[in-house]
């Protein structure tokens, strides 16, 4: 039993962690919010219904930025397409296919994680090698979207084998208990069981493709005409950002203007696909 | 040599369990992991239409043996390895023959803490019944109330069936597990200490169930409640662990257990003189 003064020790230990917590996520969510209030009071009054619908004018110093965010949403969509079935497939086939602990299961993780760190100038470079260069696809939005793939492979994988492991085991046995088949458990279980988190995983490997701007420099192009096919080239959101802020003169106003762009279509699709997990549950 | 026949093959035969064959019987059932051996010759049979309690100490093998008898041990236990011989309905089911999910159907199996999915009720039935082949939608709706009655379930959940199940208080959450099990309607259901999460009040409604379902099919349960064991069951099988390895020490009616046991660790176990 602990006596009146250890007791009133431990809730003054309490007290100081919970303060001490607190004052860390008070000074992260202060710095973050300046940086969005600081975006957002240079460049709320720069978007418009013009801006949002109109074409670059100008490199960029005036117009809209319509085409750089349908070259954004085409990227990203290649990327997401392509990286989510095969993250998906080798994180199932690792977890229900592979006994833990063997050999091919720690190959597989330590190359994942090494991958996940790899910078992603590197990606951009293979990128242009391989899928422009050597399968002849140019610099375009398919090569952008393709590096993109491979950039965030990786991480969705990794992401979604921690998922997979922390499935309760409950859900496991139940379902084989009933008959089914690892097939039925996967696709009618499993993966409706972790909707959410698999779509949170999606949101931060897109949230990593839609800021990415050293992987699409050679990849994707400049280009901020609108896009005919998949072939043309296309300047994304990041890579329109990073252009204005450093090589044309008196383009920082509509960097932030973009920057903005950027943040809120991040939270429009991460609030649909959270809206839609949530949904898709019963 | 026996040759394994498919379950529905010999249904279809008309060759069903009658007496004097048990509905399940294990002969010289061994489980090991490596060189150490958990379960160790186990022979235990269960006749149609009753309940057999399997009772002893945490860490006899108890569960791992339970898990053998449906094959779920390939799941709970990969690594584990199998001998001896056990069959249902008189097909011989190990060594194994090839078709687990089939085996699963026919031989059900409730766990220690309730695990429907976080889906609905409807969901979770519904999973049940094409798990098993069921793939007519028109009678599903019968099915799934039938087997809600049967636990009485129904009259909490008529309406409500697209609720999820995981809002269920853990005592309903079993008993739609125990659902889940019958759509199949199995022959045999395995409980592995299906009360141990459970309140008093939802441990006494899932007894009243077992016993009900023992109209049905057959029972085995594995309890560390001795108490629960001597009011459901009708026979008794007890474990022990001897040399690392769980083994079957006695196996009786009950009343001959808890009454006139023949070994002397089982009359020790009996009264509580290990704890």
């Amino acid at each position: 039993m602990y006596d009146q003064t250890t007791t009133k020790r431990m809730n003054a230990a309490d007290r100081i962690v919970c303060a001490a917590f607190w004052a860390v996520i008070g000074l992260v969510l202060l710095a973050y919010g300046k940086v969005i209030f600081d975006i957002a009071l240079q460049g709320a009054h720069l978007i418009s219904w013009d801006y949002l619908t109109g074409t670059p004018e100008r490199s960029g110093r005036a117009g809209g930025v319509f085409p750089i965010v349908v070259n954004t949403i085409v990227v990203l969509a290649i990327a997401v397409v392509i990286a989510l079935p095969i993250s998906l497939a080798i994180a199932l086939y690792v977890t229900e296919y592979l006994s833990p602990g063997t050999r091919l299961v720690i190959i597989f993780r330590s190359s994942m994680l090494i991958l996940a760190s790899v910078p992603s100038i590197s990606f951009g470079l293979f990128g242009a090698t391989f899928f422009a260069q050597y399968l002849g696809l140019g610099t375009s939005l398919l090569t952008g979207g393709l590096t993109l793939a491979v950039m965030i492979i990786p991480i969705c994988a990794f992401a979604f084998e921690e998922v997979f492991r922390l499935l309760p085991v409950g859900y496991r046995n139940g379902a084989y208990a009933l008959g089914a088949s690892k097939a039925r458990f996967i696709f009618r279980v499993m993966i409706p069981a972790c909707t959410t988190e698999i779509i949170t995983v999606v949101l931060l490997g897109a949230g990593r493709a839609l800021a990415e701007t050293a992987a699409l420099l050679f990849t994707s192009g400049y280009s901020d005409r609108m896009p005919e096919s998949l072939l043309d080239p296309g300047r994304v959101l990041s890579v329109h950002i990073y252009d204005l802020a450093m090589n044309i003169p008196g383009g920082d106003r509509m960097a932030t203007a973009s920057s903005l762009l950027l943040i809120a279509l991040f939270l429009l699709i991460s609030s649909a696909g959270l809206y839609f997990s949530n949904k898709s549950r019963l | 040599m026996t040759i394994p026949q498919p379950l529905d093959r010999l249904s279809a035969q008309g060759i069903h369990a009658v007496p004097p064959y048990p509905v399940l019987s294990a002969h010289g059932v061994s489980v090991r992991l490596g060189e150490r051996h958990i379960v160790r010759d186990v022979d235990l049979s269960l006749n149609p239409n009753e309940i057999l309690a399997v009772i002893g100490p945490s860490g006899c093998g108890k569960s791992t043996f339970i898990a053998t008898l449906n094959r779920m041990i390939e799941h709970t236990l990969p690594a584990a390895e199998v001998e001896g011989q056990i069959k249902l309905n008189g097909t011989q089911i190990l060594p194994a023959m090839n078709d687990a999910t089939h085996l699963r159907n026919k031989i059900g199996m409730v766990f220690q803490r309730p695990n429907p999915f976080p889906f609905s009720v409807q969901r979770n039935m519904e999973f049940a019944l094409k798990a098993n082949g069921d793939h007519d939608r028109s009678g599903y709706a019968d099915k799934i109330e039938e087997a809600l009655r049967l636990v009485n379930l129904w009259d909490r959940l008529d309406g409500r069936l697209n609720d999820p199940a995981t809002c269920l208080s853990g005592g309903e959450q079993q008993r739609l597990c125990i659902a889940r099990a019958l759509l199949s309607d199995p022959d045999v259901i395995l409980f592995d200490e299906p009360c141990s999460a459970l309140d008093p009040i939802s441990c006494t409604a899932i007894e009243e169930l077992i016993l009900r379902l023992k109209e049905r099919c057959s029972v085995l349960i594995v309890t560390h409640n001795l108490a629960q064991a001597r009011r459901i069951a009708d026979r008794c099988a007890v474990f022990w662990l001897r040399e690392g390895s769980g083994e079957v020490i006695e196996c009786g009616t009950m009343q001959q257990i808890v009454d006139t046991p023949k070994e002397q660790i089982t009359r020790a176990y009996i009264r509580g003189e290990f704890c």
